[in-house]
């Protein structure tokens, strides 16, 4: 049982940075396999792959967080399912689950590159983990253009 | 507990609110018709029982209170006037909007005020009135109620009077029953259960329930049963028996003397053919009553996995193209015949009559003629027209903005029709038939039609076309500028059809169902718009092509022909590359530099597949052709929302993906 | 002379529940059962006038029960106690000789009921 004051997170190294979001969405992670390049789609989407029969989209969350990220080091991709939007992010590789109460998440050292994306900052261990917004950045993503 | 339900309560809901629209859109004609107002009662007070079971209050109440304005008319203490009816049909409105509520946000809270719409309506039901029994309409009694009380005469289905006449021959007594339950009565199915058990155990037999034993069973009645009983056994030891068993409020027993069909017929006076038309109607429901509800995601299940089969079919297929092995042809063709036969069994399963679509717009013509002060003769043609169900919930809106086109631009106002010589009554027709593999849907009107010099005119203003070119434009060419983003022919802004909402949003539904749509009009005519949506969504057949090492497929139903060419053959004309094929000019442009993907250098010969879009022709320049296959569609999600250039995409036998081209969103 | 009732739930706190609302209308609680075989061996044992009988329980459901218990006494009077939903089950049980059932969660006013209807 969680804690009301407790979170489960998955947490991930993206770039040199390790980073989090809500445990909650993820449907699994799994190795990096074919993307398929889809033309005219937005910038930070690498195309689509098949996951066992479905098509899902491919996200480089470096580009929609502006970081600059090897794309040889993305190895592992996070498949996180919403209620309409099933979509799969490109990380370096996933930490694993763990559970951080509320009291560790700093909210106050709120960036302004990340903007809404951001939830805090997590100190644990000595070591800073970004806290994402995962929600926000699924509305992002699945935005329309100029609407 | 309840939203196991919600489900089901959603979908009935909605269908006995299309029934009461259309029960009351006849009421308006038949004013005096009280089987109808009676229909009408019935349904609100079937909604009024869900809503309340369901505990959402305001429905029910608003249900409560038209219910209770119908009843006075059908005792005949209110006259059913226009105030009255466009008062009820403002309550359907509301009920609709406290669904919509409830499907988006689980809640009965609409914006507008109930109360003020039930106080409204309850001063006309607050004139002094006689209030019998509370009655289905199926029991005339004389005197007061009560349990020695004699029924002379019921009025019963003739299978029922048969029954009870022979029992009655035979020494049994036969028993008109009503069983009220306990306000707030749990497991009420297992309630009536037990009380038609202890009738059993009495050596007695129930001829007839109303609600049926289907509706009991699952639970649709309020709190009480009516039904008939053959037993040996007198009313007092009967009823003692019935009220000793828990929850049970009363039970009233009636004798019944069975009436011949003859003098019901008499009571009724029906013309002969209305009673023949009754009759096909139940005719109809017995046979509409033999089908399963199935829940819509357990389809879209076996539609995807009809899907996976299909895959896996070429996928063994193809390997098995390498080795040519004999003995295993005939098997396979086996296969293949079976996975298609599945594939049309599952597709139409999927198929329903798009009356679903069409039920919601007599009534919209109708306020839409009021409110503008025309007359329109509307008919629907062909409502019985199958489609896929994933067109249903997305046609609608494109057919509803075609009709208020023709109501609200096309046809003109009674004066200037009458000064035209035309009919005073302008005609809207929506007809839906199936035509090959398409179903074709069409909104034509005889009102004023299209200004095509206007619609030129406003295309040039526009920058749409240039002085030279506008010359030799035909009249389809000219009436295809309709279809461009926020092209409008109307100057002024009418309520009615809004601002902005143009001919090019129909297009886009249409097109990203993989239909067309086109326009015929002719001056002082009328205009006919046709819809064209092929037969399913889910598997289409495609000719898969390759560019710069990927794999695109190409809808069959867009592909006219394809062609090789070479360089020389490609001419140009204003800055556009075209080829001529027996006389015909077709544009055409390499696919690569449509999806702006890197490419060699163009090739000496080039494979063009030609496609069609609404009745244009455009040639698409691919690497290579692979061949054509069914494929199963496969919606690319919210992330691509804003690629105009795919409409989906496919898992190939190989297991890799092909991006389905949107051919009318590229040319 | 007050009527007798055996209480048969396996969930202890339900028992109490049942025996609170079932003295204080006046009957008197022959005994309790935590399942359907000690309901059967308990009813040879103390001949209630009237059983409340749950139906999911361990060991032996209720329905088995009652089906056991009218074998041993065509006439006994079963109460079935049903949670919500368990419509099915509510009459499979009627079927297999139950006279009445009370749903739960239990109201004691409904409850009462049907024991003094039954009991007639």
């Amino acid at each position: 049982m969680v804690s009301s004051q407790e979170v489960e997170i998955l947490s991930f190294l993206l770039g040199d940075q390790s980073m989090a979001f809500d445990v909650d969405s993820v449907e699994m992670v799994i190795e990096r396999t074919e993307i398929r390049p889809v033309p005219k789609a937005k910038f930070f989407v690498e195309g689509v792959i098949n996951l066992r029969g479905r098509v899902i989209p491919v996200v480089n969350l470096g580009k929609v967080l502006g970081i600059n990220v090897e794309d040889g080091e993305l190895k592992s991709i996070i498949v996180v399912k919403t209620k309409d939007v099933e979509v799969g992010f490109l990380v370096n590789r996933v930490w694993g689950v763990m559970r951080i109460s509320e009291s560790q998440v700093d909210h106050l050292s709120v960036s302004d590159k990340f903007g809404k994306k951001f939830k805090g900052l997590i100190k644990r261990d000595g070591n800073l983990t970004v806290y994402l917004n995962i929600e926000e950045i699924i509305e992002e993503i699945t935005a329309k253009e100029g609407a | 507990m309840m939203e196991e339900y919600l489900g089901v309560f959603i979908d009935e809901t909605k269908e006995y609110l299309q029934q009461l629209n259309d029960t009351l859109l006849k009421i308006e004609e038949d004013p005096d018709n009280l089987e109808l107002v009676n229909d009408a009662f019935r349904v609100l007070h079937t909604l009024k029982g869900m809503a309340g079971t369901m505990g959402f209050n305001r429905m029910a109440k608003l249900c409560h209170i038209m219910e209770n304005v119908l009843d006075r008319a059908r005792n005949g203490t209110l006259k059913i006037s226009s105030d009255i009816m466009d008062r009820i049909f403002k309550g359907v409105d509301l009920i609709s909007k406290a669904l919509e509520k409830i499907v988006g946000e689980g809640s009965d809270e609409i914006e507008e005020d109930v109360d003020l719409f039930v106080d409204a309506l309850k001063e006309l039901t607050n004139a002094p009135q006689v209030r019998n029994e509370e009655k289905i309409g199926e029991v005339k009694s004389k005197g007061n109620e009560g349990v020695e009380e004699t029924v002379e005469r019921i009025v019963l289905p003739d299978e029922v009077a048969n029954v009870l006449k022979r029992a009655k021959a035979e020494g049994y007594k036969t028993y008109y029953m009503k069983v009220i339950l306990k306000e707030g009565t749990q497991l009420k199915s297992a309630r009536i259960y037990l009380v038609l058990h202890r009738i059993e155990e009495l050596k007695g037999e129930v001829v007839k329930t109303n609600p049926s034993i289907e509706e009991i069973e699952e639970e649709k009645f309020e709190n009480e049963v009516e039904m008939f009983v053959i037993i040996r056994e007198d009313k007092g030891r009967l009823s003692e028996v019935l009220t000793s068993i828990a929850d049970i409020d009363r039970v009233i027993i009636r004798d019944v003397e069975p009436v011949h069909e003859e003098k019901v017929a008499k009571i009724v006076e029906k013309p002969e053919i209305e009673k023949m038309k009754e009759e096909e109607k139940r005719e109809k429901k017995k046979i509409s009553s033999q089908t399963v509800r199935v829940d819509i995601e357990k389809l879209d299940t076996l539609m995807d996995l009809m899907g996976e089969l299909v895959i896996a079919r070429s996928r063994i297929v193809e390997v098995l193209k390498k080795y040519n092995i004999k003995e295993v042809d005939e098997g396979l063709t086996q296969l293949s015949r079976i996975t298609l036969d599945l594939q049309n069994v599952v597709m139409k399963i999927r198929m329903v009559p798009i009356a679903f679509v069409f039920n919601r717009f007599p009534r919209m013509v109708r306020d839409l003629s009021k409110q503008l002060n025309k007359e329109i003769n509307f008919v629907m043609k062909g409502e019985e027209t199958e489609l896929d169900r994933t067109f249903v919930e997305e046609i609608g809106e494109p057919i509803l903005h075609l009709l208020r086109n023709a109501i609200d631009h096309g046809i003109e106002s009674k004066e200037e029709r009458i000064a035209k010589g035309k009919p005073p009554v302008g005609t809207v027709v929506l007809s839906a038939r199936h035509e090959g593999n398409n179903v074709v849907i069409e909104v034509e009107d005889d009102g004023r039609g299209i200004d095509k010099e206007k619609v030129l005119r406003k295309a040039f203003e526009k920058g749409l076309v240039s002085e030279a070119r506008a010359a030799t434009l035909s009249d389809q060419e000219i009436l295809n500028f309709l279809f461009v983003p926020g092209f409008s022919t109307r100057e002024d802004v009418s309520e009615v059809s809004g601002r902005g909402v143009g001919l090019d949003v129909v297009k886009n539904v249409v097109e990203s169902l993989n239909g067309s749509v086109s326009i015929e009009s002719e001056k002082n005519r009328g205009t006919k718009v046709t819809i064209r949506l092929p037969l399913t969504l889910a598997i289409i057949q495609a000719l898969l092509v390759k560019v710069s090492g990927f794999v695109y497929a190409i809808p069959i139903a867009n592909v006219d022909t394809t062609l090789r060419v070479t360089k020389g053959e490609i001419q140009r004309v204003q800055d556009r590359k075209v080829i001529v094929i027996r006389g015909e000019v077709i544009p055409i442009r390499e696919l690569w530099e449509i999806l702006q993907v890197p490419h060699e250098a163009t090739p000496e010969t080039m494979e063009v597949v030609i496609v069609r879009v609404g009745n244009r022709k455009f040639g698409i320049v691919v690497d290579e052709l692979l061949g054509q296959d069914d494929i199963v569609i496969k919606s690319l999600g919210k992330v691509f929302s804003d690629v105009r250039e795919f409409s989906g995409a496919a898992i190939l036998g190989d297991g890799s993906i092909a991006l389905i081209v949107n051919v009318s969103g590229i040319v | 002379m007050a009527k007798r009732v055996l209480i048969v739930d396996d969930a202890a706190f339900m028992r109490m529940m049942l025996k609170d609302i079932i003295t204080k209308a006046g009957f008197e609680v022959a005994g309790e059962a935590a399942n359907g075989k000690e309901a059967v061996e308990k009813y040879k044992e103390l001949n209630p006038d009237i059983v409340t009988m749950d139906i999911t329980m361990p060991e032996m459901d209720g329905i088995t029960a009652i089906k056991e218990i009218m074998k041993i006494d065509p006439n006994a009077k079963i109460i079935v106690c049903s949670a919500m939903g368990q419509q099915a089950m509510v009459i499979e049980a009627i079927k297999a000789g139950a006279k009445d059932f009370i749903v739960k969660p239990f109201q004691p006013s409904r409850v009462v009921e049907a024991l003094q209807k039954v009991s007639k």
